[in-house]
């Protein structure tokens, strides 16, 4: 049942390079096969549904080419829940495996080596590349814009390609799975074992593509961030005040621009070495694979930090708003924010403190990665002392925000014990790092983002997620999260590693299969989230579900002031910015939903055909690239640059909106407000 | 307030980016030719090599992103002093990390 091809090309075709009519796993494995009919009924279904709907001439229009910043910020959205599905798949499979996979239970599991090595390797790669990523970029998108008072990022093409590149690297990953193979490798690719002598075949040049392809998105994401954040506030709205979210995005935006150049030159020189025959990273002519450590966590170890901190911003939003408060230490949060985002530059060695460098240079990580703990420890404070004497209100989005303080804590702790050097000797590549790191990211990162999700999803469609399928969910994730990773960090204190595919000590069986079940707990907090998402657009209609003004939390920044959905232009008259939490107090001042006098014509980015195009072109370049198809490869190159060059001479990139438009959208939402306003009088 | 194109961001003009390419063209072909010609000695090589890429740094900050031209410059010394500390921090560190991996595990080369 081995998914490895007996016969593996190492002289292409001219025409098929390395393609040919064995690389189909489903061939031979009946769990690839039942994934792929699935899936292909999945797709067909999906296409014929828009084909007889007449969809596409709308989803080419106002979602393929948009540059609308919110759109783009949805599109990451589903996409990464997609791609969460894929990844959670994964997941239960190593699960149920490990579960199985000793002696006295059920004999060796039903993965085979390769297969498994697999599925970990893809595990991973999905999660932090597919789905924590385009997370953070959904969510930037999403909001940062709305929030300083701007009507688009600063440069909405470089925001259109660089969401089509992720797409194409996730397709490229999905790819993998039926056709040829996907690295087993771990993660992170480590040479020699990623090199060509022991990686012969396609597996790790699909992981170089899609990310390679995916970090350059990322790459452009975190620049057009940067510069929307200190180009394009609102007038009035100087640094101090602006809201702590887009504080997180511009720290988050730093470390972005500076990390992903590291991952891609990273790849790029593994990439040489593997097709090439360089030896950056192999053990000849002076190479060394220590050096591919070394680059790949000073890109790996910031980001963690990239995910996490949108997250911190999005808790620090919430709680707030859901305790009437204005947020405890706000500038003391920026300097943690901006303290971590720094000092997350300077503890990447913590990942190889096992590999002999010596006891100055551990002591050295080991106490810059303490340190970290307190910056952290502020924010955990922060968000405590905004509640104490609060009038908490406890929606679904504050229940994740408790969750992730009771799951974050224990990450961050188990951290600081990782980081002491000589703890570390005993449990690195145990799985007590496994616990830890799912503990932070799980309990941090994926709390924060479908805490996000959940406070502005009124804000994105109009109507508002279901109360209780939402306090579900939190509540079923966190258990989940308990019974799934309390055993795991037990069986790393007992000696057991990671990536196991078979293990002869039936004492740990007991361990495993409980995680297990935890894994079903969150299987069912993912099922109520997608749930929750079907049957709140169903019943969009009751009123009850629907975000009549664009206020539904009584908010206190700038998103707010907007309709729900906003206009396409966000702002008909950009706001002047008086203080912090500007919209609250407005509001307090009775100066908000002021109806404007004098409107004028809105300069407006126009959209893109240019983008998806090279998105497309993209991901058969990183295909033809896998499979040694040298012509298309150059052809889908010229191509791209072809497409960008015709975009910067030919196309039409801005456009005016006239006043009557506005005036049109402007009206209707006004007597929205009247109307709404006048009940809430009534009452 | 439209998107970033506002009046007072600087715009290249044709020589500028036809000067930058000539620049980047001549300082590449440099850092090609040492390394193909092999006619200097390995520490001569190493140091044009490093000086060729730095000016190329600065030849594409000028001619490319027009740095020279913008109203304020707080925010390009801000970045540009946080660009220096982070490939400070890589070099460096690197460095640090390397040679005592390399004195340490007594790798021969």
């Amino acid at each position: 049942m081995s998914r490895r091809p007996t016969n593996i090309v190492t002289e292409p075709h001219w025409l098929f390079g390395k393609l040919n009519l064995d690389i189909f796993p489903m061939a031979t494995d009946p769990i690839v096969l039942v994934t792929f009919i699935v899936v292909a009924i999945g797709a067909i279904s999906l296409l014929g549904f828009i084909t007889y709907k007449r969809w596409w001439g709308y989803l080419w229009k106002e979602w393929l080419t948009t540059v609308d910043h919110k759109k783009i910020g949805i599109m990451y959205i589903i996409v990464a829940l997609v791609m969460l599905l894929r990844g959670f798949a994964d997941a239960i499979l190593m699960r149920t495996h490990q579960a199985l996979a000793t002696s006295s239970t059920f004999g060796s599991g039903y993965l085979p080596p390769e297969h498994y090595d697999q599925v970990f390797t893809a595990h991973a790669v999905i999660m932090i590349f597919f789905v924590a990523t385009p997370l953070v970029s959904g969510l930037w998108n999403l909001i940062v814009p709305l929030q300083i008072g701007a009507r688009d990022v600063a440069f909405p093409f470089l925001n259109n390609i660089a969401l089509w590149f992720f797409v194409a690297g996730a397709m490229l990953i999905n790819a993998s799975l039926f056709i040829g193979e996907f690295g087993s490798v771990g993660w992170l690719a480590y040479p020699p074992l990623s090199g060509i002598e022991f990686s012969p075949w396609v597996g790790v040049d699909y992981w170089i593509w899609s990310l390679q392809i995916s970090g350059i998105g990322t790459t452009l994401t975190s620049v057009n961030f940067i510069a929307t954040i200190l180009r394009m506030r609102a007038p009035g709205m100087n640094l101090m005040k602006m809201p702590i979210f887009c504080w997180t995005t511009l720290s988050t935006a730093s470390i972005g621009a500076v990390i992903f150049p590291i991952l891609t030159v990273a790849i790029a020189l593994l990439t040489l070495d593997r097709y090439v025959g360089t030896h950056f990273f192999t053990n000849e002519l002076g190479g060394n694979q220590m050096m591919w450590v070394n680059l790949i966590w000073a890109w790996g170890h910031p980001e963690v930090y990239f995910l996490v901190l949108p997250a911190f911003g999005v808790f620090a939003e919430i709680v707030p708003v859901f305790s009437r408060k204005k947020l405890f230490g706000y500038t003391g949060f920026v300097l943690a924010t901006a303290c971590i985002a720094l000092l997350s530059f300077l503890v990447w060695l913590h990942h190889f403190f096992t590999m002999g460098s010596g006891s100055s240079v551990n002591a050295f990580f080991g106490i810059a990665t303490m340190t970290i703990a307190i910056p952290t420890g502020v924010k955990i404070f922060n968000w405590l002392f905004t509640m104490y004497k609060g009038r908490v209100e406890l929606t679904a989005s504050m229940y994740w925000t408790i969750v992730f303080l009771i799951t974050f804590t224990v990450g961050g702790m188990t951290g600081v014990m990782l980081s002491i050097p000589a703890a570390d000797f005993v449990l690195h590549n145990s799985l007590f790092l496994i616990a830890h790191f799912h503990n932070t990211i799980i309990g941090g990162a994926i709390f924060g983002y479908l805490a996000g999700i959940t406070y502005w999803f009124p804000k994105a469609t109009g109507i508002k997620l279901n109360e209780t399928m939402g306090k579900a969910s939190a509540v079923l994730w966190c258990s989940g999260f308990f019974v799934a990773f309390i055993p795991i960090y037990a069986l790393g204190f007992m000696g057991v590693t990671r990536r196991l595919n078979y293990y002869d000590n039936p004492e740990w069986a007991p361990y495993f299969i409980t995680a297990t079940f935890g894994v079903l707990l969150i299987a069912g907090g993912i099922g109520l989230n997608f749930l929750n998402f079907a049957y709140s657009l169903w019943k969009k209609d009751e009123p009850e579900n629907i975000d009549e003004i664009g206020d539904p939390w009584d908010g206190r920044t700038l998103e707010w002031a907007t309709s729900s959905p906003p206009a396409f232009y966000n702002f008909a008259k950009i706001p002047h910015v008086n203080e912090l939490d500007d919209w609250h107090h407005k509001k307090q001042n009775g100066v908000a939903y002021q109806p404007i006098k004098n409107y004028e014509r809105i300069h407006m980015p126009a959209n893109t055909v240019a983008g998806p195009i090279i998105g497309v072109l993209s991901l058969v370049f990183g295909f033809a690239f896998v499979w040694h198809v040298w012509w298309l490869v150059i052809l889908t190159f010229v191509s791209m640059i072809s497409a960008f060059i015709w975009h910067n001479v030919f196309a039409v990139k801005d456009y005016y909106v006239e006043i009557d438009e506005i005036k049109a959208i402007e009206e209707k939402w006004q007597k929205k407000i009247k109307k709404a306003l006048s009940k809430k009088a009534e009452v | 307030m439209g998107h970033a194109q506002g009046p007072n961001i600087p715009h290249g003009t044709l020589s500028d980016y036809i000067w930058g390419l000539i620049w980047s063209v001549i300082l590449t072909a440099i850092a090609f030719g040492v390394v193909m010609t092999g006619s200097f000695d390995k520490i001569t090589t190493i140091v044009i090599l490093l000086v060729s890429a730095v000016t190329q740094i600065f030849v594409q900050l000028f001619y490319f992103l027009h740095m020279k031209r913008t109203p304020d410059q707080s925010w390009n010394i801000i970045t540009g002093l946080f660009t220096i500390v982070q490939v400070l921090i890589l070099f460096v560190g690197t460095l640090w990390v390397m040679y005592h991996l390399y004195i340490n595990m007594q790798i021969g080369y």
